[in-house]
Formats: C-alpha cells, structure tokens, sequence
C-alpha cells in the first residue's frame, strides 16, 4: 500500500488493452491467494454471522442494541485517530527533514525509522512494557522534570505511545517518497513571485506532499483500528479495543457468529474511511485506498 | 493457451499445499494439548507422558496452547489434530456432548473429589483462588479477609486480578466477602458481585493473561492480588517471597479437566492416556511439581513449604475450600462471562 504514494509518471502506453490481456495472468498467484486465505475465510465469517443461531441479522442488531460494544466501538475509533494524529505530526517533519539530507544521513534515517520492522513485535511491547511500568524509565524521567506519577502502563496513553512507534514507518515511508518527487524550485518559484518561506511551504509544498499524507494516515488509521497485541499487552481489559472484545467473544464465549458480526461492523467501517479518504484524494491525482493508477 | 499453464500449475501447488498444511500424526502417537513452556506443562510431561510411553510405546506429543476456540475450529471442520486437551471444567462441561466424547472412568470415577468429574471431563488440576498481598506495603497490617481486598479504606493500594475468564472463583470471591453464605452462593448474583468490584474499580488492574498478572505483581506493580494457586506457585517460586498468602479465609476452588474431542481417530488411546494420568501416584506426582492440587483424593498432600502455602485439600482446609459449581456455570456461561466482560471493558 505504501508504493502508491507517488504517482507514477504518466508513459505513452501502446495499445493498453492487448497489454493488459498479456499480462494479466501474472496476478493469477497472488488472485489465488487472496481467494483461499482471504476472501473463502471472510465468506465463511460472513455466512456463520448471518446464520448463526438462526438465519436473520439478529447478531448484528445484538452488536448494535449493546451500549458496551458501541462504546468499545467508538473508543476504538478515536484511539486510532489520535494515534494517527499524532504519527502524522512526528513523522511528516521526519520525513520533510529526509528529503533535504544528503544521501549518507538519508540511509541512517531510514534504518532508524526501518528498525521497529526488524525487531518482533513481542520484543518490542515488552521493551514497552519495561519502560511504561511503575518505577519504570518513563516515571523517573518524568519525576526527575518534576512530573509525578505518571504509569502509562495499562492506560491507553501507553497503547497509544508504544502504537505510535510501530506506525511510524507505515507513515514515513509514503511521506517521503511523495515528498521526493515534489520539485523544490516551485518553492523558489513562489519565494520569487513574493511569498514568505513558511507561507510558500504551507501553500505550495504542503498541499503536493498530500498523496503521501493521504496514503500514510489511510494505511495507518486501518491498521490501528484492528491491532491486537499491543492494546492486549500494554492496555488492560478496562479500556480494550474492539479487537480485544473480539477475541473474548471467540476464546471465552465461543461465539464464533457474533465475533463475526463485530468483525463484519469494523470492516465496514474500514471500508467506509477508505471510501472517503480515496474521495478526498481522488481531485488530488491519487488514489489513497491503495488502487494504483490506472493507465 | 501456454501462457495459462504456469498460472494452473502455481494455483495447484498453493491449493496442495494449504491442504498438506495439517499433518496427522500415526495410530501409534497421540497429541496432548496443554498450557505451553513451564511447570504445569513439564510436569504433564514428567508425570504423565513419559512414564505413559515407556508403559506403552505410544509417542505423545505436546501441542499448544490449549483453547477451547481453537478445539471448536477443528472439530467443525472435522480436522481434529489434538487427541487429549487440558481445558477447563466448566467451558468442557458446556460443549460435551457437541464437542468432547464421553469419558468414561469406571472404578477410578471414585477418586475424584465430589461433584468435579462431569460426562467429558476428567478432572487433572484443582487451583484456588487465593488472596495475597505484599508484606513490604502492608507490614504489621496486613489484609485478613477476602472483605479486605475490597475495602480501599482500611487497605489502599492498588489490586490486581486475572480477568479474562470469570470463572476461575472471580465471581465466588466477591460474594464470599460480601458474607454470601458457602452454601447459597448458586444460583449466582452476578450484580452483586460486580457491585463488590465497583468499590474498588479506581484501585483495580485487570490483566487478560495469567502470565501478565504474575509478571505485574513480581515487577511491584500491584499491593495486594486474588490469583489463582497455580500462578502463586510459580511467582513464590520464582523468588518474589514478599508476597503473602492470607491464610485461614474461603479459598474458592476451580479446576481443570482433560477432555477428548469429538472426531478425534484415537479416541480410546487418548481416554487410555486419561485414565493413566488419574491414577493416585501420577495425580500426586504432577500436582507437586505444578504447585496444582492433586485430582485423586487418595493422592498425599503437598509437602513442599511453598505447596503447603497454597495447600486447598489439608487437614483443616474442608471447612475453607469452596468447590465451584460446574453445571451451572456451563448452564449459564454466556450471561456470565458477557456480563463480566461488560463491566472489565465498559
């Protein structure tokens, strides 16, 4: 999803049609693997939702008639938007600073911010999990400023932290390829006909590095609306987040068909910010949703 | 056409492969699903599964972790790989029938403490609830009764229980310290119960693993904990001896059963494999090394100074233990365990 930051540079296409044909047969694995590990599974999911205990949309209507579930719903929904709130204000900065470094410092920008991808997950929420606790790296240092007792551990300012750190990439990644291939003499341009710096980068590069922006908060606003292990780790059933609720439907309940229900909503309303994150990005040349350009 | 055949042949080899992905073991090994690396699993393997097969010459393998929504999945798609599972008692006791065999124990149906053997389930395992509390917080004024852990009054500091399933004596607890009589706990008062946790809600972590709860309360970050015994075991072990068991209080009792799914294709090798773990020596020999009670009535008690601790079938400990009932809470395990997850997550 993140190669589509950028918009390939239209190429005169000889007779799309007849190429199109020609090659695409060479989707056929990738088609053959989202069918039997994806859509088969969803379909199934779908169907026990619908059909279980009785046929009719009963499942759906306890989901929706149920204040917890929704409010689990809602918290979710507004943990992933802070949390791509706050990725978007780190890394766009980040990402901005890239572009302008020289290619050495560029490498070492990008292993720092690569390096969440290549340490596991688990490794990670337990480094979380050390720092975050009572007596751990973050309450001394913030006691040491003369803030006290501030335990992020099993709160959802800790999920959010430590979720912050594993979207960073998903979210710098789109940001500068986007911002690469903004040409910078249009600043100097804008700087020439008058404007101010910050007046040129607000009106001219902020508004060309939006593909990037779009593609980065789509994907990580998605991924954070269904993680798993960190707000299971770091957080405590107290504030959990749908996929928690999910999971004890599945494991305790063995609710299969109303776990499905749940994860049926959420992806609806997965599809829906897509839908409207790639309307809002349709007038600026780009498809947000992960469709590439068509030619 | 040609350029179809390469796309065929990568289609077909996915499909294989994806079937081929469940291996079935021969009719001369068996799987046992546990709880994964640690004592209760090693002392499974100690125990139960290596004696079993130098007796027999049948291979046991461990698989794991155990879960029941994982055992429902094979079961339905009648691909059922694990023979034994280790699960407990009430979640088997409200899917027998559909997806556990009947198990049945003939003679040995006597060892069992009363009322724990149900139609699938046999009983392996017995934990208690236990109320402890860390010595260097509360000094010469430590908690005494379960009524202490939900009086942030007289006993600040921060609690900490396992939430994930509420079965395990949550519910018991709350109502045994709110003078609920040992006998009239069930049918269960759920409202009332919570209403006990709404008193201490501003003081209360609720962990949804075991291993999360042990880990905080060694780390220092809760005073005073209701755990189950198993986990007291492992945490007293492991060295964090400021922890406290307030002894001489109701210890509600809960436990784990080993189970046979149904469709499995070595039913009666795994229900041979069950029997074998209930004779008295095998129970007494891996509830020592798990820190569990035995599930034979006939098995000596705990010796060691950290099992007597945590001790629920002693001399003296009749009066305190308070079994769970099994047949209700399979009865009525899905108002109960949403009605626990709604208050934790809401």
């Amino acid at each position: 999803m993140t190669a589509v930051a950028t918009r390939p540079p239209a190429l005169p296409q000889a007779g799309p049609g007849r190429e199109r044909r020609r090659t695409s047969w060479l989707l056929l694995p990738a088609a053959a693997v989202v069918l039997v590990f994806f859509f088969y599974p969803l379909a199934v999911i779908l169907w026990r939702s619908f059909t279980e205990p009785s046929f009719g949309v009963g499942n759906y209507l306890a989901v929706l008639g149920d204040e917890v579930q929704l409010r689990v719903m809602l918290r979710t929904l507004r943990t992933a938007l802070i949390i791509t709130a706050a990725t978007l204000v780190i890394a766009y900065p980040y990402a901005y600073a890239m572009t302008l470094v020289g290619r050495r410092a560029r490498s070492v920008l990008t292993l720092l911010v690569l390096m969440p991808f290549w340490t596991s997950l688990m490794a990670r929420n337990f480094a979380w999990y050390v720092l975050e606790q009572r007596g751990g790296v973050i309450e001394k240092a913030l006691a040491a400023i003369g803030i006290d007792g501030v335990v992020l551990l099993g709160s959802v300012a800790g999920v959010t932290v430590a979720m912050v750190q594993v979207m960073l990439p998903f979210m710098v990644l789109p940001l500068q390829s986007s911002m690469l291939s903004i040409d910078r003499s249009l600043l100097h341009a804008a700087g020439s006909l008058g404007a101010r710096r910050p007046v040129a980068f607000l009106r001219v590069y902020v508004p060309l590095s939006m593909p990037g922006v779009l593609a980065g908060v789509s994907v990580v606003f998605i991924m954070s609306l269904g993680f798993y292990i960190t707000p299971a780790l770091l957080g405590t059933p107290q504030q959990a987040l749908v996929a928690q609720v999910i999971g004890t439907q599945v494991n305790d309940l063995l609710d299969f068909a109303g776990a499905g229900a749940l994860g049926t909503i959420l992806l609806v309303v997965t599809l829906v910010v897509l839908a409207v994150l790639s309307r809002v990005a349709a007038p600026l040349g780009t498809s947000a949703a992960g469709g590439a350009d068509r030619g | 056409m040609r350029r179809r055949i390469p796309t065929l042949l990568s289609a077909a080899l996915l499909l294989t492969t994806a079937g081929c992905a469940i291996s079935e073991g021969g009719s001369n090994s068996l799987v046992f699903a546990s709880y994964g690396q640690g004592a209760y699993q090693a002392g499974q393997r100690a125990a139960w599964l290596d004696p079993y097969e130098q007796q027999t010459g049948t291979t046991v393998t461990i698989d794991g972790p155990s879960s029941n929504a994982k055992l429902k999945a094979m079961v339905e798609a009648g691909k059922v790989t694990w023979d034994v599972v280790d699960t407990d008692a009430s979640a088997a006791a409200a899917v027998c029938g559909s997806l556990l065999e009947p198990v049945d124990m003939g003679a040995q149906a006597a060892g069992f403490p009363e009322g724990s053997l149900t139609d699938c389930g046999v009983p392996d395992a017995f934990f208690g609830m236990m109320l402890m509390y860390d010595s260097k917080v509360y000094g010469k004024n430590p908690p005494a009764k379960l009524a202490d852990f939900f009086d942030p009054k007289q006993f600040p500091g921060r609690r900490i229980i396992y939430g994930g399933d509420p079965s395990v004596g949550t519910i018991e607890a709350a109502l045994l310290a709110d003078g609920v009589p040992r006998d009239k706990l069930y049918p269960l008062d759920m409202r009332r119960a919570l209403r006990m946790y709404d008193r201490i809600r501003p003081q209360l972590s609720i962990t949804s693993t075991y291993g999360d709860q042990q880990q905080r309360m060694a780390g220092g970050q809760a005073d005073m904990a209701l755990i189950v015994s198993a986990r007291a075991f492992s945490l007293l072990k492991a060295g964090a001896t400021n922890w406290k068991v307030v002894p001489g209080i109701p210890v509600p009792v809960t436990w784990d059963v080993l189970v046979v799914p149904k469709g499995t294709a070595r039913a009666e090798e795994a229900k041979k494999l069950i029997r074998f773990a209930s004779q008295p020596a095998q129970a007494a020999d891996f509830a020592a090394r798990a820190g569990v009670g035995p599930a034979n009535t006939a098995a000596p008690a705990a010796r060691s100074e950290i099992g007597r601790q945590l001790d629920i079938w002693g001399e003296g400990k009749e009066d305190l233990r308070v079994l769970s009932n099994v047949r209700y809470w399979a009865a009525n395990r899905p108002e109960l365990v949403k009605a626990w997850s709604d208050w934790t997550t809401g």
